[in-house]
C-alpha cells in the first residue's frame, strides 16, 4: 500500500508543471493575484446570472443613489445600477485585454523570430520597424484611430494589439539571437533539420516561457490602456466598461464619491492582480532570470 | 561624444519622418470629411462654395502630393494652419504647450526626487518599516490608472478635506491668483502623474542601493573610517541612481499621454483638452501637429537623456 502511494508522489513530482507549481505558490502575492483573477474571470462569464440588473438601463433606482442595500455600489447619473456596471464592465475589460494581448503576443513572437533567427537585412528592417512603433505614442495614436476610424470593441482591440508588440517582439529576439548559435540548434542543423523545423521545434519552446510572461503583463496594461481610452470618451458607447464609469462619474465627483471609487477600484484590483501574478509567474518560469528588484 | 551626438540625431530622422508619414497616412486615410466639419454651422452652402474651401485647404490635391507638401512644410517647420483656430498650428500649440510641459516637468522632478529619497531610506533599512512602505508604495503605483488616481485626490483632498483646489489654474491666470494658489493648485496633478514614475524609481533604487552596498568598495569605504553618510550619499547613491535616468527615458511616452490624461481630471488647458477637442472638430492639421510634437519630442528627450548617461557613468564610452 505505502509503495503505491510513493509511486504515485513520485509520478506526481514528475509531472510537468508540478516544479513550476512549488515554486509558484511559495509566492503569497501571485497566489492572490491568481486568485482575484479567477474571481473576475467568474464574474465576467457569469454577468447576466451574477448582476442583479441590466447595466445599459436607466431608471432602475434614484438617479445618484448613495450606496445602500438595494444598490451596493450606488446607482449613475441615470438611476443604473452601478454594481452590475462593474460586473459587466469585467467582462469588457478581460476580453479586450486578453484579445488585444495575444494579438500582440502573435505579432511581436513572429517579427522577433524572424528578426533573431535570420539575422542580417531581415533583423535591420524589423528592428527599424521595431523602432519606429516604439517612438509612437501608443496611447496617442490609438486615441486617434480609435475615434476615427470608428469605436467598436473589436476595433480599440485591434489597435491597442498592433500597436503594442514591440516589447515581446524585443525580448524574443533576443532569445533567437542567443539561442540560434547553441550546440543543440548545431546539432539539429547538422542532423539535417529545416530552418522550420529547428525555430518551430527546437528554439521556441525555449521561448515560450518570456512570451507567456510578457503577455500577462501585457494584459494589465492594454486594459489599462482601454480604460484611457474609454476615459476620454473614446470607448465603445454600446457596452459598459470601467472606462467609460469613470469617464461620467468626472463630472458627478462633488455629488458621488461611490460612481467613481468602485469602477475604478474594479480597475486598479485587476492590474494589481496581474502584475502580481505576471511577477510570480517570471519568478517561477525563469528562476535565472529572476529580476533583482523583486528581491 | 560630438560624433556619437551627431550619429544618433541623423539615426532619428528617419525614425522621425516616419512618424510623419504614419500620421499623416492615419489622418488621411480616415473616414469623414474634414470640409464638412470645417464649414459646420454655414448657413446656405453651395457646390462650389465647398469646392473652393476644399481648394483652399488643399484638400482637393492626390494623397500623394499633398504628402509632398506636408513634408516639405514640416521639414521647414511649418506645421499648417489649423481649421478650427484659424492661426497656425505651431503658434497654437506652442500657446499650449507650456502647461503640459510644467506638468511632465514637475511630475520628473517629483518622481526622482521622491523615489531616491525613498529608495535610498528602502535600501539602507532593508526590512523596516520605511522599507514596507516603499513596498507598497511600488505595488500600489505601478498599477493604478492615473485618471481615477486624480479622482481619488481630488475626492480626498479638495472635495472631503477642502485643502487644496479642485482644478488647476494655467500659466496665465499666476498674477490673478498669487504664487501660494498656484502652487497648491499644482499639487495634486504633480501628484497624479508622478506616483507610477516615483513607484518605479524607487523600487530600482532600493535594489540598486542593496546590491551596492554588499560590494567591496563600500566595505573599503567603511574600513577606511569614513562616515556612514559619506559611504551612503557619495559611494553608494551616484552608482545607485544611474538607472533612475534610464527609467526617466522609457517612462517619458507615458509621463506625456498620463499628463495629458490628468489635464481631463483637473481641467488644465493643456494639449490633452486640445487633443480631445480637435479629435472631436476633425482639426486634421492641429492633430498632425500634435502627433508630430509628441512622437519628436519623445524621440529627442530620449536622445538627451542617452547624452546625459555619458556625463553620470564615465565608464559608458560612446563610439
Amino acid at each position: 500500500m505505502t509503495r503505491v502511494r510513493g509511486l504515485r508522489a513520485l509520478r506526481r513530482r514528475n509531472a510537468p508543471g508540478f516544479e513550476f507549481w512549488r515554486r509558484f505558490r511559495k509566492n503569497r502575492g501571485a497566489v492572490a493575484g491568481l486568485l482575484f483573477l479567477l474571481l473576475i474571470a467568474i464574474l465576467a462569464l457569469l454577468a447576466d446570472i451574477v448582476a442583479p440588473n441590466d447595466p445599459m438601463t436607466p431608471g432602475v433606482g434614484d438617479r445618484l443613489e448613495a450606496p445602500g442595500s438595494a444598490f451596493p455600489m450606488g446607482t449613475d447619473n441615470l438611476g443604473r445600477d452601478i454594481l452590475s456596471g462593474v460586473v459587466h464592465g469585467a467582462r469588457v475589460s478581460l476580453v479586450i485585454g486578453i484579445t488585444a494581448a495575444s494579438i500582440s503576443a502573435l505579432i511581436g513572437t513572429l517579427m522577433g523570430a524572424a528578426s533573431g533567427y535570420f539575422g542580417g537585412a531581415v533583423d535591420e528592417i524589423l528592428m527599424r520597424v521595431c523602432e519606429l512603433f516604439q517612438s509612437m505614442p501608443r496611447f496617442l495614436f490609438a486615441l486617434v484611430i480609435v475615434v476615427f476610424f470608428g469605436n467598436s470593441i473589436w476595433n480599440v482591440v485591434l489597435v491597442l494589439g498592433i500597436l503594442s508588440w514591440t516589447r515581446t517582439g524585443r525580448l524574443v529576439r533576443a532569445e533567437f539571437l542567443r539561442l540560434r548559435g547553441s550546440d543543440f540548434v548545431v546539432a539539429a542543423k547538422a542532423s539535417g533539420a529545416s530552418e522550420w523545423r529547428i525555430i518551430v521545434r527546437h528554439v521556441f519552446p525555449n521561448v515560450v516561457h518570456i512570451i507567456v510572461v510578457t503577455t500577462s503583463l501585457e494584459v494589465g496594461d492594454v486594459i489599462l490602456a482601454e480604460a484611457g481610452l474609454s476615459f476620454l470618451g473614446a470607448g465603445d458607447p454600446n457596452l459598459m466598461s470601467w472606462g467609460r464609469m469613470l469617464y461620467t462619474a468626472q463630472r458627478y465627483l462633488r455629488t458621488a464619491w461611490w460612481f467613481s471609487v468602485f469602477p475604478g477600484m474594479a480597475i486598479f484590483l485587476t492590474i494589481l492582480a496581474l502584475n502580481l501574478f505576471g511577477d510570480g509567474l517570471n519568478d517561477a518560469l525563469n528562476p535565472r532570470l529572476r529580476r533583482v528588484a523583486a528581491e | 561624444m560630438v560624433s556619437y551626438v551627431v550619429r544618433r540625431l541623423l539615426a532619428a530622422l528617419p525614425v522621425i519622418l516616419l512618424i510623419l508619414v504614419v500620421s499623416f497616412l492615419v489622418l488621411h486615410l480616415a473616414p469623414g470629411d474634414p470640409v464638412t466639419f470645417y464649414i459646420q454651422g454655414g448657413t446656405g452652402t453651395t457646390e462650389e462654395f465647398v469646392a473652393a474651401i476644399r481648394e483652399s485647404l488643399g484638400l482637393d490635391k492626390p494623397l500623394g502630393v499633398q504628402l509632398a507638401l506636408f513634408l516639405g512644410n514640416a521639414v521647414r517647420g511649418n506645421l499648417g494652419y489649423s481649421f478650427y483656430y484659424h492661426d497656425s498650428v505651431a503658434h497654437v500649440i506652442g500657446a499650449r504647450m507650456g502647461v503640459t510641459s510644467l506638468l511632465v516637468f514637475l511630475a520628473v522632478v517629483l518622481a526622482s526626487g521622491g523615489g531616491i529619497v525613498l529608495g535610498v531610506l528602502a535600501g539602507t533599512h532593508p526590512y523596516s518599516t520605511i522599507d514596507r512602505v516603499n513596498t507598497f508604495v511600488a505595488v500600489v503605483g505601478y498599477s493604478i490608472p492615473v485618471f481615477w488616481l486624480g479622482q481619488l485626490l481630488v475626492l480626498l483632498f479638495a472635495i472631503r478635506l477642502k485643502l487644496l483646489p479642485t482644478g488647476g489654474i494655467p500659466i496665465s491666470a499666476l498674477g490673478q491668483g498669487g504664487v501660494g494658489n498656484w502652487a497648491r493648485s499644482l499639487v495634486l496633478p504633480v501628484l497624479a502623474v508622478g506616483l507610477m514614475q516615483l513607484a518605479l524609481i524607487a523600487r530600482i533604487t532600493r535594489a540598486n542601493m542593496l546590491e551596492i552596498l554588499g560590494a567591496d568598495y563600500i566595505t573599503a569605504a567603511r574600513a577606511k573610517g569614513l562616515k556612514e553618510s559619506v559611504v551612503i550619499f557619495k559611494h553608494a547613491l551616484r552608482n545607485a541612481i544611474l538607472p533612475v535616468v534610464t527609467v526617466i527615458n522609457l517612462g517619458l511616452g507615458s509621463l506625456l499621454t498620463g499628463a495629458m490624461v490628468t489635464e481631463t481630471v483637473f481641467s488644465w488647458p493643456g494639449l490633452g483638452r486640445m487633443m480631445l477637442d480637435s479629435l472631436l472638430r476633425r482639426d486634421y492639421p492641429v492633430l498632425m501637429g500634435l502627433l508630430i510634437v509628441m512622437s519628436v519630442g519623445v524621440v529627442i528627450l530620449n536622445l538627451v537623456t542617452d547624452i546625459l548617461y555619458v556625463y553620470l557613468d564615465p565608464r559608458i564610452v560612446y563610439r
